[in-house]
């Protein structure tokens, strides 16, 4: 498979704590990548500098690149917006707008204001669909987003982001706050979801890495540890501290 | 035991208070219907609310142009400050960097310490002169509207953007990682998300517009016709009142605290309209 | 004459005191007599207010007492008379009033020795420097020492000349402490008839009522007043009849340009 994105030598400080260094990585087009790693390795961080959200908080820097189909979205001439339309995300904590249901998933399409042809109504029965979620929701579209269960929320932020049609989902740890029952579903979703985009996952889970991705990435202390087929990391790793981390025996 | 007797009485403290304030609120709503209503008895309320003359002196009892004063002042404020807060307070709370926030913020709430007065006095000073230049005297509701407007201001930006920045960082996030501009987070997301606060804002805000008194008095005119036209001069309720207890006995005086029986239903009705359309909204969501 | 700024029409802004005013009662009964004040006209409830009206409105008229008076504003002549302080001492400006100190019963210890400064000479001597209209001083047999607070409260129009009075009293007495305060000739009469002031000041007679309701209360004239009737400087009007400005008030005159004035 091609490479779909990746960094290079990528650094990244609040102020003057850096957070990152030196980051290389590649990300593998129609496979799921796991970032595992201890609090406050980088990882959500790292994680975040793939669609530019660290833009949104004052005080920070970057160096390196970020490439996406070979090309830097952190280039002068990139465009923030675009960027982010291709690399959707869904964040740890389920957060629906407090909008209905329909007017979530509309919403990425109404801003980008490009629906060719499609209406409105397919594009959002279709993420929704997508989603796992139509079968749950479809008589109750136009009631608010907030009152679906937390699983239900997480299917319904997935489906939103579905519905730009990005090239690349990052996921950060989206089943920390869901019971197994619905973090199941999430992860049967992804298995769907990777036959046509590139995933990028956070989790605190090492079971649920070894479960979904097919490469796993070890981050500690803002760097870039160990990198390979999930099966060796988890199986065979090369690092006495990924050992150690995988092992339980600190993390 | 110690604890629990301290809960009990904190309990008991609590609802004291909120007696004690009840109490107050309905004593002084009682004192001001019995004086009021002994002019609706004489002067016959559909004639107490629908005549146009108000003469003391002659008998004649008739608030309708106040009324419509209070209400055309009060909407009137309500249309240009609504925007105008709203806008600041996107400004205070998404745009404008932090130091800049952190000058302007202060200024902004130092504007509601400033006593009515003052504001009347400037008004009668710059803001009269200003509107003589469009036509009639300057002492007009267009006056007094801009007067208003800038007396509601700071409460409208202050509460207003209270609720915008308390609108959870998660949903704007949301909006962005979708490929929403700014602009676009701000408009379709964050406003929507703090439109409770704001209608709230609002609310406070066309409160003390209908309410102000002393500003009034200075730029309106006080006079008392059919105000056909913003130039126009016209009084207000409140105006109406404070302009005219001092000296007023008998008849005069009941038919004061009518006019303030009026402005009493006026305010509930507002509220109530208010309180209905934030009630729709939310429901809407 | 034009003298808006861009406005085509001279039309007259009646500014006027509010009903109940001393000023307002002294003005209809001189002047309007059974003429009812036209209902456009702008009402502010203070004799400041109104100069202060006058002064931004090229167009406006408006009345208030003497003392208020500055350079901002032109005080017309009535009926020929100017209305200076040597015409109102004489007599012969038509528009003076006598303003009224009240007190309940008579007037005793601190309180008295103050009302009795004031119709002094010294007392009216400062009267006269405010440009109010002075009587003649009567004797007053100053005591060396006064201890004691009073109270006054009550018209507007009395209002400054008071605190000067008060002011020079303090001085004498330095253990005696004065607090004025308006309200307007109404609150005066009340206030002096149910003792919440030690004097009350009115700027016009008591009413029939108000004997009725305080039959104690005494009248002091603690000097004249002369109410002028002012425009802005830029009027070349610079006097009427009382008849004219009858029919200013009552409406009957809309603009300036329907009077027959001769250029100063």
């Amino acid at each position: 498979m091609g490479i779909k994105m990746q960094t290079s030598s990528l650094s990244f400080y609040y102020g003057e704590k850096q957070a990152l260094a030196n980051v290389s990585l590649k990300f593998r087009e129609q496979e799921i990548t796991a970032l595992i790693g201890p609090s406050g390795c980088g990882k959500s961080t790292f994680l975040r500098t793939l669609n530019r959200m660290n833009d949104t908080i004052p005080h920070t820097r970057l160096e390196g690149e970020v490439l996406l189909d070979n090309q830097n979205i952190y280039a002068p001439d990139a465009d923030v917006v675009a960027v982010r339309k291709k690399v959707g995300m869904v964040f740890q904590q389920p957060n629906p707008f407090p909008k209905s249901v329909f007017n979530n998933v509309a919403f990425g399409p109404r801003m980008s204001g490009n629906n060719q042809g499609v209406s409105l109504d397919e594009v959002v029965e279709g993420s929704l669909r997508a989603a796992a979620l139509w079968d749950e929701v479809k008589d109750s579209l136009h009631k608010s987003g907030l009152v679906l269960s937390g699983g239900q929320q997480q299917r319904l932020c997935i489906a939103r982001v579905l519905a730009i049609e990005p090239e690349v989902i990052l996921m950060d740890e989206p089943c920390s706050a869901l019971d197994p029952i619905a973090t199941l579903k999430i992860e049967e979703l992804m298995q769907e979801l990777k036959k046509k985009y590139t995933i990028i996952i956070v989790t605190h889970n090492m079971q649920q890495a070894a479960r979904v991705s097919q490469w796993t990435g070890f981050f500690l202390m803002g760097e870039l540890v160990e990198y390979g087929i999930t099966r060796d990391i988890f199986t065979n790793p090369q690092n006495k501290k990924t050992e150690g981390y995988i092992t339980g025996r600190f993390g | 035991m110690n604890r629990y007797l301290t809960d009990k009485l904190s309990h008991w403290v609590v609802l004291l208070c909120a007696f004690v304030s009840l109490l107050i609120l309905a004593l002084i709503a009682i004192f001001t219907f019995q004086q009021g209503f002994p002019a609706f008895r004489e002067i016959g309320i559909v004639q107490f609310l629908t005549g146009t003359v108000w003469r003391p002196g002659q008998g004649e009892f008739g608030i309708l142009t106040m009324i419509l004063g209070s209400i055309y002042v009060t909407l009137g404020a309500l249309v240009l400050s609504t925007p105008l807060g709203v806008g600041c307070a996107i400004l205070l709370a998404e745009v404008a960097p932090h130091q800049v926030r952190g000058i302007l913020r202060p200024m902004v709430e130092l504007l509601v310490g400033i006593p009515s007065i003052v504001y009347g006095l400037v008004g009668m000073m710059f803001i009269v002169p200003l509107v003589r230049e469009i036509g009639g005297t300057g002492f007009s509701i267009l006056a007094a509207v801009i007067v208003l407007t800038a007396m509601v201001l700071p409460t409208v930006i202050t509460i207003s953007e209270d609720s915008i920045r308390s609108v959870p960082q998660k949903y704007k996030d949301g909006a962005l990682s979708l490929g929403a501009t700014r602009w676009q987070t701000i408009w379709h997301v964050t406003l929507p998300a703090a439109r409770s606060g704001i209608i709230t804002a609002v609310v406070l805000g066309m409160g003390r517009a209908i309410g102000e008194t002393m500003a009034m008095i200075m730029v309106i005119g006080n006079a008392i016709r059919m105000p056909t036209s913003p130039l126009d001069p016209a009084r207000t309720l409140t105006g109406n009142i404070a302009v005219e207890i001092m000296y007023a006995a008998g008849i005069h005086e009941n038919a004061l605290f009518a006019t303030g029986v009026v402005l009493f239903v006026l305010i509930i009705a507002l509220n109530s309209i208010a309180f209905v359309t934030r009630q729709r909204e939310q429901e809407a969501e | 004459m034009s003298v808006g700024c861009g406005r085509d029409s001279d039309a007259i802004t009646i500014i006027s005191r509010e009903e109940g005013s001393g000023t307002r009662a002294y003005f209809k009964s001189t002047v309007m007599g059974d003429t009812l004040t036209t209902d456009g006209a702008i009402l502010l409830p203070y004799n400041g207010a109104i100069r202060n009206a006058v002064a931004g409105d090229p167009n406006g008229i408006g009345y208030i007492s003497r003392g208020y008076v500055d350079s901002a504003v032109i005080p017309l002549a009535i009926d020929g008379v100017s209305c200076t302080l040597e015409n109102c001492q004489a007599g012969k400006y038509p528009l003076s009033r006598p303003l009224y100190f009240l007190t309940s019963g008579e007037a005793t210890g601190v309180t008295a020795e103050f009302i009795n400064f004031c119709l002094s000479d010294a007392g009216q001597t400062i009267v006269a420097d405010e440009g109010y209209i002075r009587q003649e001083g009567k004797p007053w047999d100053s005591p060396q020492k006064l201890i004691g607070n009073i109270s006054e409260r009550g018209s507007t129009t009395i209002q400054p000349l008071a605190e000067k009075l008060a002011n020079r009293f303090m001085k004498l007495y330095p253990e005696v402490t004065i607090t004025i305060s308006g309200g307007g000739s109404s609150v005066g009469v009340k206030s002096a008839g149910n003792g919440t002031a030690d004097i009350g000041a009115a700027s016009r007679e008591l009413k029939s009522s108000e004997m009725e309701e305080y039959p104690d209360l005494k009248t002091h004239v603690m000097a004249y007043d002369a109410v002028a009737i002012i425009v802005h400087p830029d009027n070349p009007v610079h006097g009427l009849t009382t008849g004219e400005v009858a029919q200013i008030f009552g409406g009957e005159i809309a603009d300036w340009k329907e009077l027959e004035f001769v250029e100063l």
